[in-house]
């Protein structure tokens, strides 16, 4: 996904049928992973919000952040949100939770802005 | 009297990278070898590689059948002068006497197997004599490492204005060329209402009882290894050290969990403050700070005063923080340099990820800065000093010079990173000393601020 795409949030008439298809790659992709994360972590979370991700976890976490910014930039609550910074600590289950549930939710805002043209072109 | 005070300099005891004595009392702790063993810092890998140096002497005399040398190798007075030790009331314990050392001898003669392999630390001892507890433990170490304390004394009376009078005769330090206990004529500070010699120690290598202990092992450990040939802990030492000397194996055993358990072995946090006590230090400070004008004139004062405040602030994670000097072209740099000797999360990650086992405090009193100033840090930065540095303006960063930061983070690679601090960001991290986690995590987070804005 590029880093500096274009304003996906206000799709236009002139917008291509490949746009609206790329958006919609890079959205289900990113939903299939977020959605994945976002359960298990919600499940960690329930057992031991406290305990600290590995190494392999946040990077795996860090780099599904990125790819969501790259997707929703532009969204007002997704620019809110950065990678993770260790520093010698790795985030709480229960911080890294609060964190996908911002891009879930956001996710859930781009499809509904998309929904109609993905539709009209039969795309989904 | 505390020895600052009966001096005149009434140090802040927090603020100094040595732990302050009481001239009549000794308190209640011990320098412990074992601290100096997990050290990075040079000095005190050297002191520790020292102390096993010493004991190897000894051994190489029992082997030559030199026992009565040996003895005597062993034999040390108290270092009243460290004012260090577990008696009661007063000053002044009683090392270890010939009894003491004859008994250590005689095991090590009757014991092929120990003489053979000699100790892995010097604390072991502890564990196999029984007239060797931690205090004693503590003033062999002293003895051992008198001139390397004495050579610590002089550089800490430099940086806080301590007086040293000439020719002061200290009894019985280690030559360790010569192998041979010596009388030293050396100059040190006196107290002023007794004439005694004072040696300090840094705090860094203090604590309570050492790492590695007879108590410890006793109430923790022995039953455990014991394996049920007996169903209580005895009580005497004697009959612990008859164990163990039957069974070098417990004490290898214990000496193995302790190791593998190095980075619980932190030094005694002298910092016993309440809130109240804190928020009183750091209104002092701050007061401080705003009595010093900004401008060349009082570079030297505002850097002495940012070293007592990052002393009291990040002492025992970062440590010997000194002054140092430099020209970078044409134009004098002051800055502090303090050892990461830590094993705290922050700073192990800083040591391994910008390679900083030094940690670089630029010092620049004034109120605005120029973008040369943090050029001059970044170029500053490298292999040797590490790849994180500190800026301390009394104003910190503006906008601007965050900005040049991040430019020059991304300029080359390894990345440098360079962090601002100001005048209220200092007496925050004193503050910092109220909470549980203390004034390091303060400084993660505005490392992770710094790292977050260059997403």
């Amino acid at each position: 996904m590029p880093d500096d795409g274009p304003d996906l949030w206000h799709p236009t008439d002139d917008d291509t049928v490949e746009t609206a298809e790329a958006a919609y790659n890079d959205y289900t992709l990113l939903k299939s992973e977020l959605m994945s994360l976002y359960d298990e972590f919600d499940k960690l979370t329930k057992k031991a919000p406290n305990n600290r991700l590995s190494p392999l976890a946040l990077e795996t976490v860090n780099a599904l952040i990125g790819d969501a910014k790259a997707l929703l930039g532009g969204d007002r609550y997704v620019d809110r949100v950065s990678q993770f910074v260790a520093a010698g600590e790795t985030p709480q289950n229960s911080d890294v939770l609060l964190v996908l549930a911002t891009l879930v939710k956001a996710l859930a805002r781009f499809r509904e802005v998309w929904w109609h043209i993905w539709d009209d072109l039969e795309i989904t | 009297m505390r020895f600052d005070v009966a001096l005149g300099l009434e140090l802040n005891r927090f603020e100094v990278d040595f732990h302050i004595p009481q001239l009549e009392q000794d308190a209640r702790l011990a320098l412990d070898p074992f601290l100096m063993f997990k050290s990075r810092h040079d000095r005190y890998v050297e002191w520790h590689a020292k102390l096993l140096r010493y004991w190897d002497h000894v051994l190489d005399l029992v082997r030559a059948g030199s026992t009565e040398e040996a003895t005597e190798t062993l034999v040390n007075p108290e270092p009243k002068e460290i004012r260090l030790g577990y008696v009661s009331d007063g000053a002044g314990g009683s090392g270890i006497g010939r009894e003491i050392a004859r008994d250590v001898v005689d095991l090590l003669s009757s014991n092929d197997v120990l003489l053979d392999r000699g100790l892995r630390h010097l604390e072991e001892l502890q564990l196999y004599a029984v007239g060797i507890g931690a205090d004693r433990l503590s003033d062999l170490t002293a003895n051992v490492l008198k001139t390397d304390l004495i050579r610590y004394t002089a550089e800490q009376a430099d940086l806080w204005g301590i007086p040293l009078i000439d020719d002061v005769g200290l009894k019985h330090a280690w030559h360790h060329e010569d192998g041979e206990w010596v009388d030293l004529v050396t100059p040190l500070p006196l107290d002023p209402d007794t004439g005694a010699p004072v040696v300090v120690v840094p705090r860094r290598v203090l604590r309570r009882l050492p790492w590695i202990n007879y108590d410890d092992f006793r109430d923790h450990y022995l039953l455990g290894f014991l394996e049920g040939r007996v169903s209580r802990v005895p009580s005497q030492k004697r009959r612990v050290v008859e164990l163990t000397r039957a069974d070098l194996g417990l004490v290898d055993r214990y000496v193995d969990e302790k190791e593998a358990r190095a980075v619980e072995a932190a030094p005694l946090d002298l910092d016993d403050r309440d809130k109240s006590t804190i928020e009183r230090d750091a209104a002092d400070l701050e007061k401080e700070l705003a009595e010093l004008t900004s401008g060349a004139s009082n570079a030297k004062a505002y850097e002495a005063l940012c070293l007592r405040i990052l002393n009291s602030s990040l002492e025992p994670e970062l440590i010997d923080g000194r002054p140092q000097q430099r020209t970078y072209e044409g134009t004098q740099i002051r800055d502090l340099i303090f050892v990461n000797d830590s094993d705290h999360t922050f700073w192990s990650y800083v040591r391994t990820e910008h390679k900083s086992f030094l940690v670089t405090f630029e010092i620049k009193n004034k109120d605005k800065l120029d973008p040369a100033d943090l050029n001059q840090l970044h170029a500053y930065l490298g292999d040797a000093t590490g790849y994180l540095g500190f800026l301390i303006s009394r104003n910190g960063f503006t906008a601007t010079d965050y900005k040049r930061a991040m430019t020059l983070y991304n300029k080359r690679t390894p990345h440098s990173v360079i962090l601002g601090l100001s005048d209220q960001d200092l007496v925050d991290l004193v503050r910092w000393r109220k909470t549980p986690n203390g004034p390091s995590e303060r400084l993660r987070e505005i490392y992770r601020d710094f790292l977050t804005a260059l997403q």
